[in-house]
């Protein structure tokens, strides 16, 4: 298992770019390795955008079981998980909505 | 033309009677007019929002050809010393100068911390990220951590406003709109403060084509702030931003202020209304929470309010 520490990114992730950054290492590690754990130690804030682009994104794309089985987020703070959440959630709702949108137009 | 500054530019108050005057100003873009005048006599305070407005109304109008000259009237010693203790004075010496400032802004701002408040200025770039993120997680937020390190709640309360308000500030984070954010705090309140000449809410609501043709600029501003509204759909933005920033001062009786293309939203320690007046071409937003009884998104969010799709998450 391979582990990201997010605190070497910033405590406070705030932005698209800080967002990629950090989306582009979580999918470069999980093309080499299974697993990944994702250290949320030292983060203090999360933009509610940067969860929805890091982890909303990697839940759809992945799917909700191998998101759970290859992904473990530790040291997230109650708050923390509350934000990650969110941006899983929202990103949900996203593809639900495009998805009814579709088949509408096929129908 | 002549902008009248108040004589105590302090709080929140001084906002509107500014931005009343300033809609001749925006509308004078590469127009060159003969001459602005700053007519600061009055002035005997001036907080760090107060000189954000006035640095950021130089700096729009400089950019922008508005005008061929600017005169500056005032108490001089006064407004030098009030730059010094901001950090203005190199970005205001530049264009007393009549030259525009390096677009790396960043270099000019410092932290000031002394036994009882702390200045806190931030830039928002994304042309010289590097820098500004430096900057951010350096010197910025270890700064607020040391500031306040008896009430972490508090700076976890701050620190996820001013998250929010980057991310909302950053689409239009270009050097042209020269986005800048500063706190000033003592132990018991912080004020934050973040102020662009960017593409203001009611544009950006407008430009969604989400809402109906004719919806009042009030209305697009109070849909701006309502949970789950973006106007920027299938993108990452999830519409939580302002709402969340929106609760935390409800909660905490704070003050949150929103200006913007004409329009405003005030927030005062949870009494809420929107009107037309004034006008800032881009969005000014002020806010002001008391630390005694931090929230955060724990307070905000249960788990009873999650949506049926639960998501599985691998905390451990």
């Amino acid at each position: 298992m391979i582990n990201i520490t997010l605190a070497s990114y910033g405590t406070i992730i705030s932005d698209a770019f800080l967002g990629s950054q950090i989306y582009a290492d979580i999918e470069k590690a999980l093309n080499a390795h299974q697993n990944l754990e994702i250290d949320f130690a030292g983060v203090i804030a999360m933009a509610t955008f940067c969860s929805k682009q890091i982890f909303g994104d990697f839940y759809v794309k992945l799917g909700s079981e191998a998101f759970f089985d290859r992904i473990r987020i530790k040291n997230a703070s109650k708050d923390m998980r509350i934000v990650v959440r969110l941006g899983i959630e929202k990103a949900l709702e996203d593809q639900d909505r495009n998805e009814s949108a579709k088949a509408r137009q096929m129908a | 033309m002549k902008i009248e500054f108040p004589r105590h530019m302090v709080n929140y108050n001084c906002i509107l009677p500014i931005i009343r005057q300033l809609e001749p100003m925006f509308k004078a873009n590469k127009k060159l007019l003969p001459v602005v005048e700053f007519d600061l006599f009055k002035m005997r305070k001036i907080s760090i929002l107060g000189t954000l407005i006035l640095y950021k109304l130089l700096d729009h109008s400089y950019r922008n050809q508005c005008f061929k000259e600017h005169q500056f009237g005032g108490d001089k010693k006064f407004l030098e010393s009030v730059f010094q203790i901001y950090g203005f004075t190199e970005l205001f010496k530049s264009y007393f100068g009549n030259n525009m400032p390096n677009d790396n802004i960043s270099r000019y701002i410092k932290i000031r911390t002394q036994p009882n408040f702390i200045i806190a200025p931030q830039s928002l770039s994304r042309t010289n990220f590097a820098d500004y993120n430096n900057h951010l997680q350096k010197t910025f937020v270890p700064a607020l951590n040391r500031f306040y390190s008896s009430n972490p709640d508090a700076v976890s309360m701050m620190l996820t406003c001013i998250s929010e308000i980057m991310a909302n500030y950053w689409q239009h984070a270009t050097d042209k709109y020269n986005s800048l954010l500063v706190a000033e705090g003592s132990k018991d309140i912080i004020e934050i403060s973040c102020i662009d000449t960017g593409i203001g809410i009611v544009s950006s609501m407008e430009s969604s084509k989400l809402f109906k043709v004719g919806l009042s600029k009030e209305k697009l501003l109070n849909k701006a702030l309502t949970k789950g509204v973006s106007s920027k759909p299938n993108t990452n933005h999830m519409g939580y931003g302002l709402w969340i920033i929106d609760e935390i001062v409800s909660r905490t009786k704070g003050v949150l202020h929103i200006y913007t293309q004409g329009v405003y939203y005030k927030n005062e320690r949870g009494q809420k209304w929107t009107e037309k007046g004034g006008f800032w071409n881009g969005t000014i937003l002020y806010l002001q929470l008391p630390l005694s009884n931090p929230v955060t998104h724990s307070q905000l969010f249960s788990t009873k309010e999650t949506n049926s799709l639960a998501p599985k998450i691998n905390f451990v």
